[in-house]
């Protein structure tokens, strides 16, 4: 009776082995937002009291499964401590299915190796009936995380990257838009 | 069929919620084309979602067999995460999907695919994963409606057409009607429905009226 409650478990060892082997074989979905490639900012439009600037994010799923990209959001760290001229908020949507709404739709993505999507974030400044010309003067380095929701083979996550705009960046972008008009 | 004389009209509607009772939606924007001779049929996700029959993934807690289990099925599938696999048992019950499971996994060895589907119950093949329904509903599971040939049956009544039915149709030439009222068959909506004129996206059309079926029908007998 031992023997065989031996030989029982020795098999279950194997068969949960076994699958343990096959899941890590077939592997999951692997977001990778590009940030070392992503785009120079842009003044995509410019009022008395609001400038609202774009840049393009190159993401693509680089994992062995297909995957679905559930949400996507990004969160500036633009304490009123540090910059209080202008309130900031901001928009994402994926080149490949653009929206105005700052809603992102699911959208389920291959295991593609090379192929990649853009995300679009938008930066929209608002000083509030101020001159906002006057207020980019005292813009700071910004922090952005941009939050994504994927669900793949394994259950739902959230992960996040974060990238640095530099404050030179928002004034190439400001004296770039001047020029051209 | 004659299908020359048919015509097929996709309406438009609102983003129908659980709020929404499905047959004033379809008496609301369809009852004013309808006729005596026309069926009218609607989307089972639609219908499912006026039901609730939608869950969340952050609201659902897949259990380890849900895990391992939807690790083993196509991509493709809505079984193949772990909520969709946990939303599969919840429906049919844990045993019953373990069975299929089984018996499928055999099947396939023997080149018989599509098994498990057949017996894990209606609703394995109904549930739509997230990515499957347009906004709001991108972001949810929706299960398959409950009675559709009761609310079939509902709106033939409270429009006094010829017949109303509840389809699943997809892009991929797949047409399922699940529910019909009296007189109708399936298998002939099936094919008159197959080139999915729904707008399961952002075309916002769930309701599509077959006019003059009737008639139709008529000429073929």
């Amino acid at each position: 009776m031992l023997a065989f409650l031996g030989y029982f478990l020795a098999l279950l060892g194997l068969v949960m082995l076994a699958v343990a082997l096959f899941i890590w074989r077939q592997g999951d979905a692997d977001f990778y937002f590009d940030v070392p490639n992503r785009s120079k900012l842009v003044l995509e439009s410019e009022t008395a009291d609001k400038m609202v600037f774009s840049f393009c994010l190159p993401f693509r799923n680089r994992g062995s499964q297909q995957g679905t990209m559930m949400d996507v959001f990004a969160r500036p760290w633009l304490p009123c401590e540090q910059f209080s001229a202008a309130e900031l908020t901001t928009k994402v949507t994926a080149a490949s299915c653009p929206r105005t709404d700052g809603y992102w739709e699911s959208a389920l993505f291959p295991m593609d190796k090379i192929d990649h999507d853009v995300a679009i974030i938008t930066l929209c400044f608002d000083a509030r009936g101020k001159n906002i010309r006057e207020a980019m003067t005292q813009m700071v380095d910004l922090p952005l995380n941009v939050v994504y929701q994927v669900i793949g083979r394994s259950d739902w996550y959230m992960s996040k990257v974060l990238l640095e705009l530099p404050i030179e960046e928002f004034q190439n972008a400001i004296q770039c838009a001047g020029e051209q008009r | 069929m004659e299908h020359g004389k048919i015509e097929l009209i996709p309406v438009k509607t609102h983003i129908v919620t659980k709020r929404d009772d499905i047959v004033d939606v379809i008496e609301k924007y369809a009852g004013p084309l309808m006729g005596p001779d026309d069926v009218v049929t609607v989307a089972e996700s639609v219908l499912a979602i006026t039901q609730g029959r939608y869950r969340r993934p952050e609201e659902m807690d897949p259990s380890s067999l849900a895990i391992v289990l939807s690790r083993f099925v196509h991509p493709d599938s809505s079984c193949s995460s772990p909520c969709g696999m946990q939303s599969t048992m919840d429906e049919g019950g844990t045993f019953r999907v373990i069975f299929a499971f089984v018996v499928g996994g055999i099947a396939k060895v023997f080149g018989k695919s599509g098994m498990f589907y057949r017996l894990a119950g209606e609703q394995a093949a109904l549930i739509d994963d997230v990515t499957g329904t347009m906004p709001p509903f991108d972001k949810v599971l929706v299960f398959g409606p409950k009675e559709p040939v009761k609310v079939a049956e509902a709106i033939r009544a409270r429009l006094g057409c010829y017949g109303a039915a509840v389809a699943d149709v997809n892009d991929l030439k797949r047409a399922a009607v699940l529910g019909v009222s009296e007189g109708l068959d399936p298998k002939e909506l099936s094919r008159i429905l197959i080139d999915n004129p729904f707008g399961n996206a952002s075309q916002q059309t769930p309701i599509v009226i077959i006019k003059n079926y009737a008639a139709a029908a008529a000429t073929r007998g």
